[in-house]
């Protein structure tokens, strides 16, 4: 714990104790440095003072070459018990003495006329010399141990140590009891002050317990609390209206949210709205439901990391655009992910400071106008294609109805002039029946080709091959006549309605015999039309399973300019006079095949034959 | 000097005893200035020398001269006096007795008793005889005999140091 965070009770002790702690350390340090110089003084002065003497007692025994004498005298530091060791030189420098008796003399160093000493780490030695009336006789040399200081230091050290800790116990002790003085009031002020933070009562005064720093602090601690007390009186009604308000703005709100969340949800639109970084806001039901969404996950998730594809579709561009601050449009917009058309609006998004934070995307279901205006389209142009029949069919049927009509008039005349001419009567007779029965021809064609129209017959499976079987009866007698001869393929089994399938084949193979100047061959071949080969006709459905079937003649053939004008009504490319006919037989052809949704179409080579193809489905 | 350190190991090696011998005890002789105090009446004025004599046989050659030489004693200079007979022995502070006459050495030692002067010889009964400090030699080394008593009586203080390191009689 820092010295900051602990308790001022502990703070208080620690500070009256490391100042004891220190105090006491500080003189117990110079106690024991004073006494360590004091000893080294002590020590050395003891030991000039021993030398002296051992120096004095030994200048007999020098001076008079006497040993033993010497060695009597250095003996007598048996009673010092820090002597090492000591020796006695003589007028040259050479041991003459020594203690302890049997210690080496190397151990002695070179000897010293003058009075000397020196402090080594284990030891104190001192030279001093041998003057017996100012005549030099030699030196004595001592080495005094230091351990006796050391041990003493030592001593003193613990007693000092001790003395520290005893101390410390009873400062401990005495603040202990002290400290409360100070530490006490503190306290209770503190408590109060955590008693009324923790339950909030204002009203908790905190008792004063004297005149000092404190009791002034308790004054103004209570002085604050009063105005606390009021402040938060008035906070407190401030804070109820507040809070009313909020809550009514709040419900409000809510009420407001729900709304626009209620018109978005209700929205047949699509509605997405981006963030900047082109991340899902929002996502609106029909949204949800078109896509089949799964709207937690997409929240917050950026539009290419869910649908990479789009990545350089015509809506990414259009939403950077928007980013920018253009607003875009598609008009008709494909889908990558759904395969469905919309109609967009790209609408950025602006906060108070007119900043883009975001994009409102508006996708409009366009699938189903499309269609409907497809359907319109193909009604519009069967419309328009009926309209044109009907004018050409109008114009077509009045000319060509008047020709036998004005025939028929014009012999009328010629037999009312020529009565009484016989041979006359009957030639205009003849010609009067003639016209009539072309007309009759004409009239009951076109009410076949007008039959087709409005057919509501059912389509059911035809065999081709029967229907071919029955037509081949039906010609037989022309094919005697004309030699001719038809040579057909195996035929498939086609969903059409009989009746008129019978029509369309005998109208071409009927084209076909007519149309000749020699023995007519008639060769009829069938097969299903390829993948390769569907996609050369736009006209089809490329799903749908076809046959091709082709009718090829030896006959006269025809200008390839007329391969689209031979199937409209009344239309002729012959004189009546070469080949009989009314103009309608191939125009039947073709509306047969249209109502049963396929094609038909000529190739014709002049005075070497036509090939007719109908395209039906199965 | 060569002269004399050839000479000085001659000395040590042919005639070693007498020769070393004589310069230890012109030595002590010197010494026993150190360690003596002679009464103040032994001398007349304080530039008076202080005078070691020889009476007798002098065993010493140049050794008391070489011992003394340029030495002092307090204020006195040192001088070496040879006596032929026991006159004026008195003037002496130190005498050494070179004689081993017992008539002669008891005519010095009374002659000089009570004056003052320290007496001093080889003689084996020269404290019976009356004499003050005696060499002999043992264990090879040169040792003292001392009679304090008579040194007393002549008015010489002999230094403790120098008794202890004596045979006190």
């Amino acid at each position: 714990m820092r010295l900051k965070d602990t308790p001022i009770q502990r703070k208080l002790m620690s500070v009256i104790l490391l100042t004891c702690g220190v105090v006491l350390f500080l003189v117990c340090s110079v106690y024991i440095i004073m006494e360590f110089v004091y000893f080294r003084e002590n020590l050395k002065d003891n030991m000039i003072t021993l030398s002296a003497v051992i120096a004095s007692n030994s200048s007999a025994a020098l001076a008079f070459d006497s040993p033993d004498d010497a060695q009597d005298v250095l003996n007598a530091l048996d009673a010092e018990k820090n002597i090492l060791a000591a020796c006695l030189y003589d007028n040259d420098g050479k041991i003459f003495a020594k203690y302890p008796a049997g210690i080496p003399d190397s151990i002695f160093p070179p000897a010293q006329r003058a009075k000397n000493y020196a402090f080594n780490n284990r030891d104190l030695v001192v030279f001093h010399p041998v003057i017996q009336k100012d005549e030099y006789l030699g030196s004595l040399f001592l080495k005094s141990d230091l351990n006796v200081m050391y041990e003493q230091l030592t001593l003193y050290a613990i007693i000092a140590i001790s003395m520290i800790a005893l101390s410390l116990l009873l400062a401990f002790l005495i603040s202990k009891r002290l400290q409360k003085g100070i530490s006490g009031p503190i306290l209770a002020l503190q408590k109060t002050a955590r008693v009324i933070s923790e339950d909030h009562d204002y009203a908790v005064r905190a008792t004063k317990s004297g005149n000092d720093e404190i009791g002034a602090l308790t004054d103004a601690f209570n002085k604050m609390l009063t105005q606390i007390e009021r402040q938060n009186l008035e906070i407190k009604t401030f804070n109820q209206n507040l809070e009313q308000k909020v809550n009514e703005r709040t419900i409000e709100l809510k009420k407001q949210n729900e709304f626009v969340e209620t018109i978005i949800n209700s929205s047949v639109d699509l509605i997405v709205v981006f963030d900047k970084e082109l991340r899902y806001m929002m996502i609106n039901k029909r949204a949800i439901e078109f896509n089949n969404l799964h709207v937690e996950g997409m929240i917050g998730k950026k539009l290419i990391d869910l649908y990479p594809a789009l990545v350089n579709s015509g809506m990414y561009e259009k939403l950077k655009a928007t980013l920018q601050g253009e607003p875009g449009y598609d008009e008709k917009y494909l889908s990558p992910v759904s395969h469905k058309y919309f109609e967009n609006y790209y609408i950025p998004l602006r906060d108070s400071e007119n900043e883009i934070y975001g994009i409102l995307v508006i996708s409009h279901d366009i699938n189903k106008i499309l269609e409907t205006n497809q359907e319109l389209e193909k009604v519009n142009a069967e419309l328009l294609k009926s309209n044109r029949d009907l004018e050409q069919f109008a114009y077509v049927a009045s000319h060509d109805l008047q020709e036998p009509l004005r025939k028929i008039q014009t012999f009328t005349q010629l037999l009312g002039d020529n009565l009484e001419n016989e041979a006359q009567v009957e030639k205009y007779k003849d010609k009067i029946n003639q016209s009539s029965a072309r007309m009759k021809q004409l009239i009951q064609d076109m009410l076949n080709f007008s039959r087709i129209s409005n057919s509501e017959d059912a389509f059911v499976d035809t065999d081709l091959n029967l229907v071919l079987e029955n037509l081949v009866t039906d010609f037989e007698l022309v094919l005697h006549e004309t030699n001719g001869k038809i040579n057909a393929e195996k035929l498939p089994v086609i969903n059409g309605i009989p009746m008129q399938l019978t029509q369309l084949f005998a109208n071409i193979i009927g084209n076909s015999l007519k149309y000749t100047k020699r023995n007519p061959v008639i060769e009829i071949t069938s097969k299903n039309l390829s993948v390769e080969e569907l996609k050369e006709y736009p006209g089809l459905n490329p799903k749908q399973l076809y046959y091709k079937i082709q009718f090829r003649d030896n006959g006269i053939g025809f200008e390839p300019q007329y391969s689209e004008q031979i199937f409209a009504i009344f239309q002729r490319l012959h004189g009546k006079q070469d080949f009989s006919g009314t103009g309608i037989g191939l125009a039947l052809c073709k509306k047969i095949v249209e109502n049963h949704h396929g094609i038909i179409f000529a190739e014709g080579v002049p005075d070497e034959g036509s090939t007719f193809t109908i395209i039906l489905p199965a | 000097m060569l002269v004399l350190f050839v000479t000085w190991i001659h000395c040590l090696t042919a005639q070693t005893v007498s020769s070393d011998e004589y310069k230890v005890k012109a030595v002590f002789l010197y010494n026993f200035t150190r360690f003596v105090d002679w009464p103040q009446a032994s001398f007349e004025a304080s530039y008076d020398p202080f005078i070691i004599g020889i009476i007798g046989k002098d065993p010493f050659g140049g050794s008391i001269q070489e011992a003394v030489a340029g030495e002092r004693i307090g204020a006195h200079s040192i001088k070496v006096v040879h006596f032929d007979d026991a006159i004026e022995i008195e003037k002496c502070h130190i005498l050494y007795v070179g004689t081993s006459d017992q008539d002669e050495v008891r005519n010095i030692v009374s002659k000089a008793r009570g004056k003052g002067v320290l007496t001093v010889s080889d003689i084996p009964n020269f404290i019976r005889w009356g004499g003050m400090i005696r060499f002999y030699t043992e264990n090879n080394r040169i040792r003292l005999e001392i009679n304090n008593t008579m040194a007393k009586e002549a008015g010489i203080k002999i230094s403790s140091k120098l008794l202890r390191v004596a045979n006190v009689l």
